[in-house]
């Protein structure tokens, strides 16, 4: 029943050298109401504008059903989309708006009546069939655009922050509107929108994306429960981070002290972040927890009171319903399932020399640098996992390594290679197997040197 | 209010003394004879064969050069309005600088070009062709008109090409239209009214114009233009060439009830 109707494949997509889809993977299936979500400039509107057909990938493809959706214009493709502005044709009416598509499908009279009378009905507009469409307010344009994308009866919905240009009553209603329309036709929705709320409420499968690269794929609950960094973390409603060390399963250390927790698979001794929602502390009698802090700032949100407090140099966050006046010193305490553990961002520190100005040597091999030599030439290069140059080509390679850990993290390969008996962290989008030898190389801008 | 009225003063009397009462002169000179008595016989010898003929023609030319215009200019257009603004601008103003030279100039450039001893059949007799009328006919007289109004019309297509929204195209598409149905049922539609100033700015002028037929028809043909500037210039029957120009405020005013019709079934839509 749930087959995939959508997949990207290596989809990447440049605008004059700037990379804006940096080389990307997913998988949509049928039925689904998913979002991309991200801040402007993320790449969502441009995967939407491919799928659609209004863009050409750079490089790698789009799979329909499992059929290349590349080469096949725009108007051949079985996908309609609800554009920010609405684009309602000026010089027609709602009816003939909605009558558009079918009438480029030369479908007769009659049926373009049913049809055009079904959809006004869909998105609650009968009886609007002869209004002009700038006598429409802002959210019945923004029914007709549905109405008008929907009577071309796509098998795929595409949606651009159609949202965005309502205000905020008409917005919550027309969220509501959009769940019941997906289930009533019953089609995939892909739903583009900077709005995280719009994102929760709305969907489900979220995929959050941060500079043209999708940074987690999950459910609502999955995403906000669980982020995996700490961009999806703040991305996804406010949160308290705190850096952590990772002491065994099921036992986090932060603030000098160690808590239970309900992660696992994480490697003894990991450096992590913990994220702690604003709502999920509690506050307590003083003498029930050894958090104890002082309030800093509380500010009436309507349903709930925001309090800044801090312990011990660590601010907390808190919505509370019970108000604590600035100056008071509470007690907050949060259980295992509040804590969420997520990855730190992971960096390679090296020891490495520097023989002369812009060379460097680490692991054994030479690279260029940007930074001239000072003093003994003595210092650290640093490296991130996803910034080295991998290739399965070993041949002249200035440096190779032996695979020896893999994982698998939404799309993408994290692994340990050992290279001249020193254990470096990578990652890659292609997969690897543990045993196989690979080159590395890294670029000089992405080689950070610390003293 | 009663500032704005004020300022308004300078411009109402400029319009009075430059428009309403030139207008009104004229008027008094159509409906009187040479003798000062008042005739409507300046209208009414209009309406003879010759006169109407002379109507006829100038109509037919003023609108064969529209059309030849919309015809040339809106493809112009669309091309300029499809461009990068950089290569946009520069195109921009190489279709309007020719109107920075004098007109009589460009008319007296095409006599050269197309005249006996002119480029064109000075070209051809160097491939041994006897040389061609090219000069003083009707032809000659449409190419004039069409050279030297075509940057009126493309310049309003292309102002509103350029405001339609990508959008609407790109809805288009999205909904099932190819190319030229996108064109035939969505930019067209959308670009009316540019055409129909476009079309006002062609056929205005070209209704009216003496000089380009005088010198590249070479007054085989007699139209409006020359009638009237012949009625006062050479005849120096000052009446009957107002009555010629009332009619002819006339034409072109109904001309534009015409058009602005349609534009105006069109303003309700957008």
């Amino acid at each position: 029943m749930n087959d995939i109707i959508i997949e990207a494949r290596n989809l990447c997509k440049e605008f004059d050298d700037e990379v804006v889809v940096n080389y990307i993977n997913f998988i949509i299936t049928e039925g689904e109401f998913v979002t991309l979500l991200g801040p402007s400039g993320c790449g969502k509107t441009t995967i939407l504008r491919m799928i659609a057909g209004f863009e050409e990938p750079t490089d790698g493809e789009i799979l329909f059903y499992g059929k290349k959706l590349n080469d096949i214009p725009a108007y051949e493709r079985p996908v309609n989309t609800v554009f920010q502005n609405y684009a309602l044709f000026p010089h027609m009416d709602v009816y003939d708006n909605i009558a558009f598509p079918l009438r480029m499908k030369k479908m007769d009279k009659q049926t373009i009546d049913e049809k055009v009378k079904y959809y006004l009905g869909v998105v609650n507009l009968k009886g609007y069939e002869h209004r002009k469409v700038d006598q429409l307010s802002g959210g019945q344009q923004q029914r007709v655009a549905i109405a008008r994308a929907l009577a071309n009866e796509p098998k795929m919905l595409l949606l651009d922050e159609p949202l965005s240009a309502l205000d905020a009553k008409l917005r919550k209603e027309m969220q509501k509107e959009l769940k019941r329309i997906q289930k009533d036709v019953d089609i995939t929705f892909i739903f583009v929108t900077h709005d995280q709320e719009e994102a929760l409420s709305l969907s489900d499968k979220i995929i959050v994306m941060r500079k043209g690269e999708i940074q987690q794929v999950g459910s609502p609950t999955d995403i906000y429960n669980e982020p995996i960094n700490e961009y999806v973390a703040n991305f996804i409603g406010e949160s308290n981070i705190i850096d952590a060390i990772m002491k065994e399963n099921y036992k986090v250390e932060f603030m000098g002290k160690t808590f239970d927790c309900v992660d696992e698979r994480f490697p003894e001794s990991t450096k992590v972040k913990v994220v702690i929602r604003p709502e999920d502390i509690d506050l307590v009698e003083k003498g029930t927890t050894p958090i104890r802090a002082d309030v800093l700032s509380v500010t009436f949100k309507g349903v709930h009171y925001e309090i800044i407090a801090e312990h011990e140099g660590y601010q907390f966050m808190i919505h509370t319903t019970e108000y604590r006046a600035v100056g008071d010193r509470v007690g907050l305490s949060f259980g295992p399932d509040d804590i969420h553990v997520m990855r730190a961002e992971q960096r390679n520190i090296l020891d490495a020399k520097m023989p002369e100005d812009n060379v460097i040597e680490f692991l054994g091999a030479r690279f260029e640098c940007l930074q001239e030599k000072e003093g003994d030439g003595d210092v650290k290069a640093v490296i991130k996992p996803a910034d080295w140059i991998i290739s399965k080509n070993t041949k002249d390679a200035k440096l190779t390594a032996k695979v020896t850990i893999v994982s698998y993290h939404s799309e993408r390969y994290e692994f340990l290679a050992e290279a001249n008996g020193v254990k470096i962290m990578l990652e890659s989008p292609d997969a690897v197997k543990i045993g196989d030898i690979i080159s590395l190389d890294v670029d000089k801008d992405d080689i950070d040197i610390m003293r | 209010m009663k500032k704005t009225k004020i300022l308004g003063l300078p411009y109402g009397v400029w319009m009075i003394v430059f428009i309403v009462f030139p207008i009104f002169l004229m008027f008094l000179y159509a409906v009187r004879n040479s003798a000062g008595n008042y005739t409507i016989k300046n209208f009414s010898d209009f309406f003879s064969p010759i006169y109407i003929r002379i109507l006829w023609d100038s109509v037919y030319m003023a609108g064969i050069s529209t059309v030849i215009c919309l015809v040339l200019g809106y493809p112009v257009a669309m091309i300029i309005s499809k461009m990068p603004e950089k290569k946009r601008n520069i195109f921009l103003v190489l279709i309007i600088m020719p109107t920075w030279m004098n007109f009589l100039l460009r008319t007296y450039s095409w006599m050269n070009i197309l005249g006996k001893n002119g480029l064109i059949n000075k070209f051809l007799s160097l491939l041994g062709m006897a040389p061609m009328d090219l000069l003083y006919n009707d032809g000659a007289v449409l190419l004039g008109m069409v050279y030297n109004f075509l940057p009126f019309m493309i310049y309003p297509i292309y102002s509103v090409l350029i405001k339609i929204s990508p959008s609407y195209l790109e809805a288009a598409k999205d909904l099932g239209a190819n190319a030229v149905k996108a064109f035939i049922k969505v930019t067209l539609p959308l670009s009316v009214p540019g055409i129909i100033t476009g079309i006002t700015m062609v056929f205005m002028p070209a209704v009216s114009t003496f000089v380009i037929s005088d010198l590249l028809g070479g007054g085989t043909h007699m139209y409006m233009g020359n009638l009237i500037s012949h009625q006062f210039l050479q005849k120096g029957d000052w009446n009957f060439g107002s009555a010629v120009s009332f009619i002819m405020m006339i034409v072109i005013l109904v001309v534009m009830c015409i058009t602005n019709k349609f534009s105006k079934t069109d303003k309700e839509s957008v």
